[in-house]
């Protein structure tokens, strides 16, 4: 006799936690099935870039125990000399800092910033609402519909080369693509660098902030929400296959043989591992089979994660601070090169995670923590975690003297698939599968690579509507 | 002030003289300057060694009806048949079969060429876009890397097809967008008496249908007059009125060295200074005195592009060089034989090779273009040639190098840069050249832009000027022109 469910979530990240605790919220009986045997997040991933504000409201996790140790981390770029230009929400200070890079970039990031801003929220209603975007478009005024139409083809590095001129300060503010995934070089790039500035942190728009405890704090606070709420949590359960009886979907099987009847299944596997993995064949169509066949990714991101056993001289100034370690626009691309290639990249770009004073002082205890993002790196067998971890701390050594690491913990990297074609869609696109009752719920139903549970959000509505047509009948 | 044309038209290369024959045609007094003193632009064919014809700039197909409106056949053009194109290696050859891959991108291109004639809006493929009615043909391709495009091709044939598309070119086949040089063709066909022949066979047809083709004539200046372009001066001071002027120079040139920067409102400027041009292509110009000879080559081996030890590892290796301004280790190299296909272009018993060599930056890193680069570059081409063609160099009895700044001085092509501007997405279909209004329309009324970096002109040959004639005689005829 086999369990049944209203609806199985498959995969037990940010996105199918979220997932599973709004539909057990909304009284639908939900289980989750996680292939490992404990629940946790992307490994190492150090900061929240676009965490949906209405899910942390809805599922209470400030009350399940999510708290941030920074909210709103300002974006530092070394100079050389030893400097630091840091731009932040404070608009003079931003100024001040910026003039001694360039002059004229002062009012370019200005104007950048006020003009982007406006955009993004604009594009909120497709990006977080899941609005058609011909929708979201016809309401623009036409001066940022031509700005937008252009942003979707250009790459980010030429987008910041003609409005910028310091190569410190484009080469910074184009690790926003760098962060959902997009190469700078890539054409449709630019258009990243605007969903990056639509997200919000901890109401603050373009906020990076980080949770105590990583993403695995924010892990911990979903569980917490998801039992509260009544959602069965099944780690250790392998999905070998979706069922289907009388022409529907009827649940999974599981690895060991045991059955999951559920006429709802929310995935947050990528589309392919989906529809090809999961699901029959015959279900998908020829031609949504042969959509799928899209070469992999070849390149992704990597975490390091350093343990200090006293705090480095950061010159006062590092504190509270991400500090994007990238010298010009070029760097990227023969960055990207390379690791399209197959090869480790000499100069990868670096983000370093820099937690404020109290967060520091409270890991002393133990031993200092420090997360560096590395993009990009190739996938495969071409990874090699040594040569990174000894290129990454020579990296840092140069910026920030004093550097001196006890521990270096590489993790293993994320590929990264990002798609224009993702951004330029609505929800019900990314969200919805050839197969009725199947629905995608992860970070490929996201308009660009990033944790925000907002899709988890809108499979789980959907999920929840198609329950109650279902019971009418 | 003398007399006044209905058009004048600067530069008489394909675009121009394409142009200056539809103008004429329609009734219009027209004038194309040239600053040469033959007509025909990067259509020429020059005797670089005694006996030895060769035509260094390969030039993309002509539509079909354009071909025939012009006349072209009666005025003495005439294309040989050339087999389609192979890849060379010292021990194997593939050569190109006809895959569903080059079929669709043929369709997409000339269905995007129709595209680029209709002066309405132009609507965008993507939902954000303004006006969605149709999509450029095309534009579907536009995040598209080749490789990805190329996937499930043939062990051989992915590379021949990479580097039929970005012969000449510097691109990075892996990276996203890459597979929009498939619709931009490189060299089509061989033209009897090389491409000079076609060149002026549109020279003679522009003067049967009554325009004035003025030559050694250089325009140093577009002067306005309210507004709107009124007329042209010469180098030597002469003014020329016109109604309407049409520029076959690319973008960069046209607005930056033919205008007063202060006629210009400055976020044209800005934009025009941030279209990306940049030469890559080197041209090789070798007689040889004797049939080179391959190992086990078919037939009609020479009449076929051939593409040297084509790989996509070295293309992306290759780019990368030049976009840091080094000449790369291996470079993409493309060989026409055109005297086996017109045996008037050599010598008896000898032959003509035309080296086409992609990734060579315009500007190198560590200075300028000396001798001894010059040399280098050579003898890297020749002896990669070596490789497939045993034996060939020593039957070298001339060599002539043509360098992106030569190609920059000869053909007035911003960076050497033959392309007119980057085929990336933002700079391809309604982007190019990236006025608020598409088509051929500029920022300055009665100044149309033909020319490489119309959005035509990466499509097919003289469709440029075609499309540029017809906006103007409609402006005309609609009474906007004064």
């Amino acid at each position: 006799m086999s369990e049944r469910y209203d609806a199985a979530v498959i995969g037990g990240g940010v996105s199918g936690l979220a997932a599973v605790s709004l539909l057990a919220k909304a009284g639908l009986r939900a289980v989750l099935l996680e292939q490992a045997t404990t629940l946790s997040g992307p490994a190492g991933e150090p900061a929240l870039r676009a965490l949906d504000p209405r899910l942390v409201k809805e599922l209470g996790l400030a009350r399940h125990g999510l708290k941030f140790s920074s909210r709103d981390l300002a974006l530092a770029v070394p100079r050389s000399g030893g400097q630091l230009t840091v731009l932040s929400r404070d608009r003079h200070a931003t100024a001040r800092s910026l003039a001694a890079l360039s002059p004229v970039d002062v009012a370019a990031f200005a104007a950048f910033q006020r003009e982007f801003a406006t955009l993004a929220r604009a594009l909120r209603r497709t990006w977080w609402e899941g609005a058609p975007a011909a929708e979201t478009a016809a309401r623009l005024k036409p001066a940022q519909h031509d700005l937008l139409d252009r942003l979707t083809v250009t790459s980010a590095a030429c987008f910041l080369a003609a409005r910028f001129e310091s190569d410190a300060l484009k080469a910074a503010l184009a690790f926003a693509a760098a962060a959902c995934g997009f190469s700078p070089s890539e054409p449709g790039s630019a258009l990243a660098l605007l969903w990056s500035a639509a997200q919000e942190m901890c109401g603050l728009q373009g906020a990076v902030a980080v949770p105590r405890g990583g993403v695995g704090g924010l892990v911990a606070a979903l569980s917490q929400a998801a039992e509260a709420a009544g959602a069965t949590l099944r780690p250790g359960a392998t999905v070998s296959r979706l069922t289907v009886a009388d022409d529907r979907l009827a649940g999974v099987e599981l690895a060991a043989g045991e059955q999951i009847a559920a006429p709802l299944i929310l995935s947050t596997l990528s589309r392919r591992r989906t529809l090809e993995g999961l699901a029959p064949t015959a279900r998908i169509g020829l031609g949504a089979a042969q959509a799928l066949r899209r070469p992999s990714p070849r390149t992704g991101c990597a975490t390091l994660v350093f343990g200090l056993n006293r705090l480095p001289d950061f010159g006062g100034g590092l504190a509270n601070k991400r500090v994007v370690i990238a010298e010009r626009l070029e760097t990227y691309e023969i960055a990207y090169t390379a690791a399209r290639l197959g090869q480790m990249p000499r100069e990868p770009v670096l983000e370093l995670i820099l937690p404020p004073p109290q967060a520091a002082a409270e890991q002393l205890s133990s031993r200092l923590l420090l997360s560096v993002s590395v993009w990009p790196v190739p996938l495969g067998d071409a990874f090699d975690r040594d040569a990174l971890a000894r290129t990454v701390g020579a990296m840092i050594e140069r910026h920030i003297p004093g550097f001196a690491a006890a521990s270096c913990d590489v993790l293993p990297p994320l590929a990264a698939a990002p798609s224009v074609a993702r951004l330029l869609s609505g929800a019900a696109e990314r969200i919805e599968t050839p197969i009725p009752g199947l629905l995608l719920c992860g970070d490929a139903a996201e308009p660009a690579d990033a944790i925000s549970g907002r899709a988890a959000r809108q499979a789980a509505r959907l999920a929840v509507l198609l329950h109650r047509k279902g019971g009418a009948r | 002030m003398a007399e006044r044309y209905d058009a004048a038209i600067i530069g008489a290369g394909a675009d121009g003289l394409a142009a200056a024959a539809l103008l004429a045609r329609a009734g219009l007094r027209v004038m194309v300057l040239e600053r040469h003193g033959e007509p025909g632009g990067r259509l020429v064919t020059r005797q670089f060694h005694p006996g030895y014809f060769a035509s260094p700039f390969a030039a993309a197909p002509i539509p079909d009806p354009l071909f025939w409106a012009l006349d072209l056949a009666r005025h003495g053009a005439l294309l040989a048949p050339t087999a389609p194109a192979a890849a060379l290696w010292p021990d194997r050859i593939v050569t190109s079969a006809p895959t569903p891959l080059l079929a669709e991108a043929e369709r997409r291109r000339a269905a995007a060429l129709a595209h680029a004639r209709l002066p309405a809006p132009v609507p965008r493929w993507n939902p954000f876009a303004r006006r969605v009615r149709a999509a450029w043909p095309a534009e579907s391709w536009t995040h598209r890397a080749l490789v990805e495009v190329l996937d499930g091709q043939e062990e051989g044939q992915a590379e021949l097809l990479a580097a039929c598309a970005l012969e000449g070119r510097a691109a990075d086949p892996l990276a996203a967008g890459s597979a929009l040089h498939l619709l931009a063709p490189g060299g089509a066909g061989v033209w009897r008496g090389g491409l000079g022949g076609l060149g002026a066979a549109l020279a003679a047809s522009a003067r049967a249908a009554g325009a004035e083709l003025a030559c050694g004539l250089e325009v140093s200046e577009i002067k306005c007059q309210s507004g709107r372009a009124a007329s042209l001066t010469l180098a030597d001071g002469t003014q020329i009125a016109a109604r309407a002027i049409i520029s076959t120079l690319d973008l960069k040139r046209t607005f930056l060295s033919l205008f007063a920067w202060s006629e210009l409102p400055p976020p044209v400027v800005k934009q025009i200074g941030n279209f990306r041009i940049a030469g890559a292509g080197a041209y090789l110009l070798v007689a040889l005195g004797a049939q080179p000879q391959a190992k086990n080559a078919p037939a009609d081996l020479l009449r076929r592009p051939l593409q040297v030890m084509p790989d996509l590892r070295r293309m992306v290796e290759a780019h990368a060089a030049w976009r840091g301004g080094v000449l790369a280790e291996h470079l993409p190299l493309t060989l026409r034989f055109e005297s086996s296909v017109d045996p008037g272009l050599a010598p008896i018993g000898a032959a003509v090779m035309t080296v086409t060599i992609g990734c060579v930056p315009h500007t190198l890193f560590d200075g300028v273009w000396t001798h001894e680069k010059r040399d280098l570059l050579t003898a890297r081409a020749l002896a990669a040639i070596e490789q497939v063609f045993p034996g060939l160099a020593a039957s070298i009895v001339a060599v002539e190098l043509i360098a992106p700044p030569d190609i920059e001085a000869l053909l007035g092509a911003t960076a050497g840069d033959l392309q007119g501007g980057e085929i990336a997405p933002d700079q391809m279909f309604a982007f190019r050249p990236g006025f608020a209004r598409p088509g051929p329309y500029t920022p300055v009324e009665g100044l149309y832009l033909a020319g490489p970096s119309s959005a035509a002109a990466p499509l097919a040959t003289c469709a440029a000027g075609a499309i540029a004639a017809e906006a103007l005689i409609a402006d005309l005829r609609a009474g906007r022109l004064k």
